[in-house]
């Protein structure tokens, strides 16, 4: 099983102190709304959204992604991480980084902080892109899944280096006159290409594994990492195309319109793939139950449906609303619980595994790491929060209306909600890590049947 | 390695050309192995694909449910303690191969019930 570690595995504190950045900053995101509701029906360029927005992609996602790149690729191309020790750079950098940029927006868009933390953001994803080239370079084989997971850490190298080009064409006019309109493929970039890239390419493995699912196509696969190149490619196009085209009628649309329609074409023919796959590793599962991170990962990515279904009715704000608060905090916060859970496991308790044959040394099981009631918490708070969000901003009539008061009601209550959610994730990760685990599984006996789970007396697996 | 009086005894082919080391005490002891994320040892999960019993020495053919997984390390040497623990067993060599790869078909029935399937629903 797994998929994260193992002799290829990179020194605990390297993903922990990312994925400890992430969780706090999912926490921060929804609380910080809790105190400012009005943020969640704003307009999208408003510096302050984008304050919130920055915290969440770059401090959640883009984090967890960082850390779980540099524990991952080694591990599926069955090699070494090159060099370890550049992950505490990659790690100051973004994280610096990212607080300039959070920092610049909430006080009214400062060029200045904007453009030293977009430059010491990527300066952090270019030592990380380095760092996994050399990786691959050591690789005897690069499968479908290796290659999806390759192709988000190329597709995040170029969002922040557009956002670090966006934010330096604020000092330099000629920059931003030379870029054009980059703004909707810095977005498609970073949502599709690096976040959904992954999910769907790491979530391919790691929940077959999860769920002993075997015999799979990679089919489903290619066909989802082709529709986002696809997509990207269109929002290039739409970027870069001359003006006379982007604003010319082509049978009664613009050149953007247009482009933007094949962009959502895309995404629908990527998210027919993923289900597609998603359903067959389901369907071929040997594990028929799954556990609270699985099963949230899975609500993450059920709700990728709805957001594509508003973004091809035109409510593009509206779908990365629910893609991000929904679809992204879900998939990404059940994938870090399995993560985490395995990377303490391996950090406590594998050291222990065969010292002991007298079986004197209890050692507990992966599930034990976990408490499903905080995690129960965390995935019914952060979809409450989603859907509530999704309808308040349904009923909302934009951002050019001032909100009621009974619609500002609601955002709290919906931060409020996410709040909760994000502070438990804090809460059973750091339980995850730090706890007292104590054996609840079964384990098997010397006859060659296998105890119920949770019987009297099971104390878990024995050194 | 297999000699011409090999049986299969829980799913596992085990050959034995001495009589100094008690091979059920070796199957025992690889059921004592526990893969933590499923939460099954090596035999229900049909990892183990053969054990060969020489002198002192035993040799264990086996696999895991996937190339790459991270805790072979963990699980071989947890095989190496606990079969080097057995009373006359003076080395153990163990193989991971995946040649024949590892299938669902080789977990044993009590493993697929543990896993959650129902013997009369899903067979």
């Amino acid at each position: 099983m797994g998929a994260m570690g193992g002799d290829n595995a990179v020194p605990f504190s390297l993903p922990a102190r990312f994925v400890a950045v992430g969780a706090l900053s999912l926490a921060a995101f929804w609380t910080g709304l809790a105190v400012r509701p009005d943020l969640l029906l704003g307009h999208p360029t408003l510096p302050g959204v984008l304050a919130v927005v920055h915290v969440f992609t770059l401090g959640f996602g883009a984090s967890v992604l960082i850390g779980a790149l540099h524990q991952l690729v080694p591990v599926l191309l069955i090699t070494r991480l090159r060099a370890p020790a550049w992950g505490a750079a990659t790690w100051a950098t973004t994280c610096t980084g990212s607080l300039a940029i959070v920092a610049g927006f909430a006080t009214g868009s400062r060029p200045a902080w904007l453009a030293t933390g977009g430059t010491l953001v990527l300066i952090g994803a270019t030592i990380l892109l380095v760092n996994l080239v050399a990786t691959v370079r050591r690789a005897r084989r690069v499968d479908a899944v290796a290659a999806t997971v390759l192709a988000s850490a190329a597709a995040l190298w170029g969002t922040v280096a557009l956002g670090a080009a966006i934010a330096l064409g604020r000092i330099f006019p000629w920059l931003a006159a030379t870029l054009g309109p980059v703004r909707p493929l810095h977005l498609t970039l970073g949502l599709i290409g690096a976040f959904v890239l992954a999910i769907a390419g790491a979530g391919h493995k790691l929940l077959s594994m999860f769920v002993l699912s075997h015999g799979l196509s990679e089919r489903p696969l290619r066909w989802l990492s082709g529709a986002v190149l696809a997509a990207v490619l269109l929002a290039a196009a739409a970027a870069w195309m001359p003006a006379s085209w982007r604003s010319g009628t082509f049978a009664g649309a613009t050149g953007t319109e247009w482009l933007a329609h094949g962009v959502t074409a895309a995404l629908g023919v990527a998210l027919a793939a993923l289900i597609v796959d998603v359903r067959a590793i389901l369907t071929r599962r040997m594990r028929k139950r799954t556990d609270v991170g699985v099963t949230t990962f899975l609500l993450g990515l059920l709700l990728f449906v709805p957001a594509w279904t508003l973004l091809a009715f035109g409510r593009t704000a509206d779908a990365i609303a629910l893609l991000l608060t929904g679809g992204l905090a879900l998939a990404i916060g059940g994938m870090m619980v399995k993560i985490v859970g395995f990377l303490a496991w391996q950090h406590r308790y594998a050291p222990l595994v065969g010292r002991d044959p007298s079986g004197a040394t209890t050692i507990p099981m992966l599930a034990d790491m976990t408490v499903p009631a905080l995690g129960w918490i965390t995935a019914g708070c952060l979809l409450g929060a989603s859907l509530v969000l999704a309808g308040v901003r349904l009923a909302h009539g934009g951002p050019a209306v001032p909100p009621p008061p009974e619609i500002l009601g609601l955002a709290r209550l919906a931060a409020i909600v996410g709040a909760i959610g994000g502070w438990s994730l804090v809460a059973h990760l750091t339980w995850i890590v730090a706890g007292r685990h104590r054996p609840r599984s079964a384990q098997t006996r010397a006859d060659g049947l296998v105890a119920p789970a949770a019987a009297p007396g099971v104390k878990g697996h024995r050194a | 390695m297999t000699d011409p009086v090999a049986t299969t005894r829980r799913g596992v082919l085990v050959s034995n050309d001495t009589a100094t080391v008690d091979s059920e005490a070796v199957l025992d002891g690889l059921q004592a192995v526990i893969d933590p994320e499923l939460g099954l040892d090596v035999i229900s999960l049909g990892l183990v694909y053969e054990v060969h019993l020489a002198g002192e020495t035993v040799a264990v053919t086996m696999t895991l449910t996937t190339p790459g997984c991270p805790l072979h390390g963990v699980i071989r040497h947890d095989v190496e303690q606990r079969l080097g623990a057995i009373p006359g067993v003076g080395g153990v060599d163990v193989q991971l191969v995946w040649d024949p790869p590892w299938t669902p078909d080789r977990i044993l029935p009590a493993g697929r019930e543990r896993l959650g399937w129902s013997p009369t629903r899903d067979g």
